[in-house]
């Protein structure tokens, strides 16, 4: 075994600053973009909303941050039964009495818990398949293409209704089942990208001084493809909260996670979508701005990694 | 039933004494959190174990809204008394396969409906809390076992007599409040909303509002294309009376097809194809009744005495209704007349088998072999009833037209019955003025609109049925009385009927509605919603509460 | 590799694909809790009717007997029956599978028609204030889930406005069955049909926009549109016929792709505007355990996915030759 290569760890170490310095240079890229700009300021509001929705207790300072949502969401009877806007509840009350507001707040968590966390599984994943799919090719290429296939047709709402009725509806079991399907589209550029490196020269002088396979995938290659894998988890996160925010419509989504999707679904249920507009177009708007942000950060990203390349 | 001015004013009323209600909840909870544990009651010195977590089980909000809100309110209370609690939601099937079936559950949240053939009080005494109707499946989910009770829900079936019988259920539901197997919350009655603007004399009947058969062939369309458009928020299975019925089903099966008496508005059975009240006989075990002669099926044949013997024969041959039957030992004709001689003596024979079995043609069943029974498909559905089947399209709608030679011609002469996505769907075609009634009850909102709508008002009814709790008793902690009657003290019934379903439906405290006058018992023990009292009986009964006001068994 | 070749071995890999994608349905259907006896219990149906009734759908054999039984009823196109309305499935299913074709079609049609000539006319008026404003549009479109969508439309269109029905596929009360013009020829159909089908024209929309346009920019960036131009070819003739060339490719594809997504995303659209399609069907099938029906509804809609991936990936190889065949 050569002592050059490298192991996963490093790989991964490395694969990880190579990215945080990629971004650092490409954060110039937003420079003269108006709308990735527009889209990186939506963003940043929304994190911050976000990260401060709900109170902090840092145990051993004793300190309390307050959280920016007026009152519990899911406390019935804050207000009364939907109330419009007042300066008491600025969104106005539901059907039940909670504070609309807080419920719009509280579920910004929870879109950017699902948009991350399932941007960057799913992507993972597919970039890991295409790599090892492009780069072993023969048989490993052909397994892994077939399944990319049956994935690619399955129709993801109906499989996500299915597995939420086995596993049941939590938030960790949406995640997967948005992560079980959008890992193909990534694992499918990815391994066609990694196709056409796999040719270049630097690829042949890396195996001809004997670096092995996993230092070639993830030290050499990997690092070519990375800004693909960029923008592809920029697309994921717009489809992942989309996705969420469907399947929380149709009432699979997690009771106890109240997302925007679901907030839309209970002014659905509760009747209300003729009178209550001050309770279904916050989270419906909410949606569109945050999809909307990340598909401009991704079109500004789209322009400097592949000028060539078209939206998926 | 009273006038909807008074119910409005009524609803007001209440509504605001259950917004009242809840401030002071919210009010006293926060005082709880404040406290060691929140109240003066004191319970065991010595602890042991911590009383397990209590997984309960309970709808999801889109299989039921009022529930879904109910349970997590009760989640909060139980804590607050020092359980642990898992709240689970689920789809209606899995809900029910895990705690009817599997019975794999502490605790469940479910409702148990009122047709009209549950106005007679055996499925709600015998059926649901006799032991012998234990295992998976069985209406006795909490596996609840009490002797003196088996007696007395074995003795109301053998007495025709009713003042004995009441006397009967009276005591039986005496001993279910005592030992709360169940907390019984409430009768979910409310409203089904129409558009008076296009169809009158609606006719909402206890336990169904306008599901009723008799408001179905009273509605009137006033506009002259002379169509009912009625809107039920699920599709029909199947209008074949042999398969497996859900209730929906039954609700048109028993359009097309006549029984010999139908439960009437009041819930007392009527005589429908035949002549009169039965003749009772032999103390109770033989059973006589005399068919009309003015009765024919929708495609011109008569229906006679052989029709009526054919169908009982072939109800006993039928491996799904079978059952149904089974009390009959023989079935005799004379004339007009029909016979029933009973194996053992059956109180609600009446309502029970006269009531619920459909009268079959014998030109058109009368070759199809008992295994078949269920997937036969007769294309015109030809029965006797007031409406004959006219079309089907699944999904989209079912179209029955009037049956002029019925005695009881209905006053539509078009029914189409048509399944939504969801209630909130219905309401929004009702405004539209794409149907004109709903089978539903529409969330308080869309109540609200209704009122407020020149077009459309609202038809209240009262429920037989009711929402409850169900303790699995065969596990510990259920097992012990004290535990089921403090977590029943921790069930916001009047916060469940003011304010989540804004006054619709009654609170109640045993198996037997209140509007189900004659044998409901007024004086049961009561459980309302009481988290002091709840600590007392787990203080009384041994149990303790640790620093974190997490409860404890005693160590003794 | 000849094209031939290559056309054998994609056929070879897609009945592989569809067996591991049957396979795999039949796994995550048996692994739901509940059976289709549940929604019968709570109206009556005692122990003895359950268990006869289990016996009789063939529910207590084991596992790997009801999928070879299944699989083989498949491979001769039969569907089975429906645990809950006891009629065979493709009765019930065909009536569901156009009404979502025709809803999803239209749908496509509309987004694809006015995606091309929106996208061409960005790329055509390059820099100016009509493409950035039309991509600002397009992306919110983009950024819009159908139910919002849907949503949004049926307040304004119905409930404000009340210019349509709010829901359904024709007005009640006439004839039904009849052929196809009858069921999807009327004036009424047509208005119901509507809203719905802008609401997925509108989600739909993005794509060809965005595509057309990137498209157009490429072409008027060429070498050679300066060289046809120098021969004397009026701009707009030359650009017009390239762009159509250069587009056909990418929007054929893309379009393909779409069509098999779209059938997964009609649910959305059926749930709205209570659209008796197939994926409501599903939806209900899959809450009352008939397993039959929502492997049916679940197979359909993934085989037109997947056919339809196998399509755009031909249809890729036919139309540009410079793609090697591996």
């Amino acid at each position: 075994m050569s002592t050059e290569r490298t192991s996963p760890v490093d790989a991964a170490t490395g694969t990880i600053g190579n990215g945080v310095s990629y971004l650092r240079t490409k954060l110039e890229i937003f420079e003269g973009d108006r709308l990735g700009q527009i889209g990186l300021a939506i963003l940043a509001v929304f994190l911050f909303v976000g990260i401060f929705a709900r109170p902090y207790t840092i145990e051993f300072l004793n300190v309390t941050i307050p959280g920016l949502a007026p009152y519990d969401p899911t406390e019935r009877a804050v207000g009364g039964r939907l109330e419009g806007p007042s300066v008491a509840h600025p969104l106005g009350t539901t059907d039940m009495g909670r504070d609309v507001l807080s419920q719009l707040i509280a579920g910004t968590r929870v879109t950017l818990l699902v948009g991350s966390l399932a941007a960057f599984m799913a992507v993972f994943i597919g970039t890991n398949v295409g790599l090892i799919s492009a780069y072993f090719g023969g048989w490993v290429d052909d397994t892994l293409m077939r399944i990319t296939d049956v994935v690619y047709g399955v129709p993801f709402l109906p499989f996500a209704i299915v597995l939420v009725a086995i596993l049941g509806s939590s938030l960790v079991n949406i995640i997967i089942a948005i992560v079980l399907i959008l890992w193909r589209s990534t694992a499918r550029v990815i391994r066609s990208q990694v196709l056409s490196h796999k040719q270049r020269p630097y690829v042949e002088s890396a195996q001809a001084i004997g670096a092995g396979h996993v230092r070639i995938m993830y030290r050499h290659i990997l690092p070519n493809v990375l800004p693909l894998t960029f923008l592809y988890a920029a697309f994921a996160v717009a489809w992942a909260v989309i996705a969420e925010a469907s399947l929380s419509f149709l009432g699979f989504g997690d009771p106890n996670m109240l997302s925007w999707g679901e907030m839309i679904y209970n002014v659905y249920t509760a009747n209300a979508i003729r009178e209550a507009w001050w309770w279904v177009f916050p989270p419906g708007i909410a949606i569109m701005l945050f999809v909307m942000s990340v598909f401009f950060i991704g079109r500004t990203l789209e322009k400097e990694v592949n000028p060539e390349l078209k939206h998926q | 039933m009273e006038m909807p001015e008074d119910s409005t004013t009524r609803r007001t009323v209440l509504k605001g004494a259950g917004m009242a209600g809840v401030t002071g909840l919210t009010a006293s909870l926060a005082g709880c959190t404040g406290g060691e544990n929140g109240t003066d009651v004191d319970g065991a010195d010595e602890l042991a174990d911590e009383v397990p977590e209590i997984h309960l089980v309970a709808p999801t909000a889109g299989a039921n809204p009022f529930r879904n809100e109910l349970a997590s309110a009760i989640e909060e209370n139980w804590e607050e008394i020092g359980f642990e609690v898992n709240l689970e939601n689920l789809q209606f099937n899995a809900h029910v396969d895990t705690v009817v079936v599997e019975q794999d559950y502490d605790a469940s949240l479910l409702g148990w409906g009122g047709t009209p053939e549950r106005i007679d009080p055996h499925t709600f005494i015998y059926d649901m809390h006799h032991s012998d109707n234990t295992q998976q499946g069985g209406r006795n989910t909490p596996g609840w076992e009490h002797d003196e009770y088996d007696e007395l829900a074995e003795l109301q079936v053998t007495q025709p007599d009713r003042e004995e019988r009441q006397q009967t259920v009276y005591d039986a539901q005496e001993i279910i409040a005592e030992n709360q197997p169940r907390t019984y919350i409430a009768n979910e009655g409310g409203y089904h909303p129409y558009a008076s603007a296009r169809v009158e004399n609606v006719d909402p009947t206890l336990g169904e509002g306008l599901n009723s058969f008799w408001n179905m062939i009273s509605a009137t369309p006033i506009d002259d294309d002379d169509t009912v458009r009625f809107g039920y928020p699920s599709e029909i299975i199947s209008l074949n009376p042999m398969q497996d019925l859900a209730t929906p089903d039954r609700q048109f099966v028993r359009l097309i097809y006549d029984q010999l008496f139908r439960i009437g508005r009041d819930g007392i059975p009527e005589p429908w194809l035949v002549t009169g009240e039965p003749e009772i006989e032999d103390g109770g075990m033989t059973y006589t009744v005399e068919l009309r002669d003015d009765l024919t099926f929708h495609d011109g044949e008569d229906l006679t005495v052989d029709d009526v013997e054919f169908t009982y024969e072939l109800y006993a041959d039928s491996p799904t209704y079978g059952g149904l039957v089974e009390v009959i030992d023989e079935v005799d004709t004379a004339g007009n007349e029909i016979t029933f001689h009973l194996e053992e003596e059956f109180a609600p024979f009446t309502a029970n088998v006269l009531g619920q079995v459909y009268i079959f043609p014998e030109h058109v069943w009368g070759d199809v072999e008992p295994e078949e029974l269920t997937d036969f498909e007769d294309e015109n559905w030809t029965g006797s009833g007031p409406f004959q089947f006219r079309d089907w399209e699944r999904q989209a709608e079912l179209q029955l037209e009037a049956f002029d030679d019925h005695f009881e011609t209905p006053n539509a002469d078009q029914f189409i019955r048509i399944p939504g996505e969801d209630t909130s769907q219905l309401v929004n075609d009702l405004e539209a003025g794409q149907i004109d009634m709903v089978g539903a009850v529409p969330q308080p909102t869309a109540v609200d609109r209704a009122r407020d709508d020149d077009d459309l008002d609202l038809a209240e009814f009262n429920a037989v049925g009711y929402a409850m709790i169900e303790y699995n008793t065969r596990r510990e902690p259920f097992d012990d009385v004290a535990v089921r009657r403090a977590l029943s003290y921790g069930v916001p019934k009047e916060e469940y009927v003011e304010f989540i379903r804004d006054g619709m439906g009654t609170v109640t405290h045993t198996t037997i509605s209140e509007h189900n006058e004659f044998w409901h018992n007024p004086d049961v023990e009561e459980f309302t919603e009481d988290l002091d009292a709840a600590r007392e009986e787990l203080a009384d009964a041994g149990y303790g509460w640790d620093d974190d006001n997490r409860l404890h068994y005693g160590a003794e | 590799m000849g094209l031939r070749a290559y056309v054998v071995r994609r056929v070879l890999q897609l009945i592989v694909t569809f067996w591991a994608f049957f396979t795999l349905l039949f796994v995550l259907f048996r692994m739901m809790p509940g059976d289709p006896t549940s929604m019968f219990i709570m109206d009556g149906m005692t122990p003895e009717q359950r268990e006869q009734r289990i016996a009789e759908l063939g529910l207590d054999q084991p596992l790997y007997v009801q999928y070879v039984e299944y699989l083989q009823q498949l491979l001769t196109g039969d569907f089975g029956q429906s645990f809950i309305y006891n009629d065979p499935v493709i009765d019930i299913i065909t009536v569901r599978f156009m009404n979502t074709i025709v809803l999803m079609g239209t749908a496509l049609v509309i987004a694809y028609v006015i995606g091309i000539a929106f996208g061409a006319l960005m790329g055509w008026w390059r820099d100016s204030r009509f493409e950035r404003g039309g991509i600002i549009v397009t992306l919110m479109a983009r950024s819009s889930p159908e139910f919002w969508v849907g949503i949004v439309l049926l307040s304004v269109f119905v409930f404000w406005l009340g210019w349509f029905p709010s829901s359904g596929m024709r007005t009640t009360g006439g004839e039904l069955g009849g052929g196809f013009v009858a069921r999807y020829g009327s004036l009424d159909f047509l208005h119901h049909l509507f809203l719905p089908a802008l609401t997925g024209a509108i989600v739909y929309l993005a794509t060809p926009t965005l595509l057309m346009r990137s498209t157009m920019l490429d072409v008027l960036n060429a070498d050679f549109i300066e060289i046809k131009k120098a021969e004397g070819l009026p701009e707009r003739t030359v650009l017009y016929k390239h762009a159509a060339r250069n587009s056909i490719l990418p929007i054929v594809t893309v379009a393909a792709i779409a069509t098999g997504a779209a059938m997964g995303g009609s649910v959305v659209i059926e749930t709205v505007f209570n659209w008796p399609g197939m994926g409501r069907e599903m939806v209900s099938a899959v809450n009352q355990n008939d397993y039959p029906l929502a492997m049916a509804a679940f197979f359909l809609m993934g085989s037109v996915v997947i056919i339809m991936n196998f399509v755009a990936d031909l249809l890729y190889v036919y139309l540009d030759p410079r793609v090697e065949y591996e």
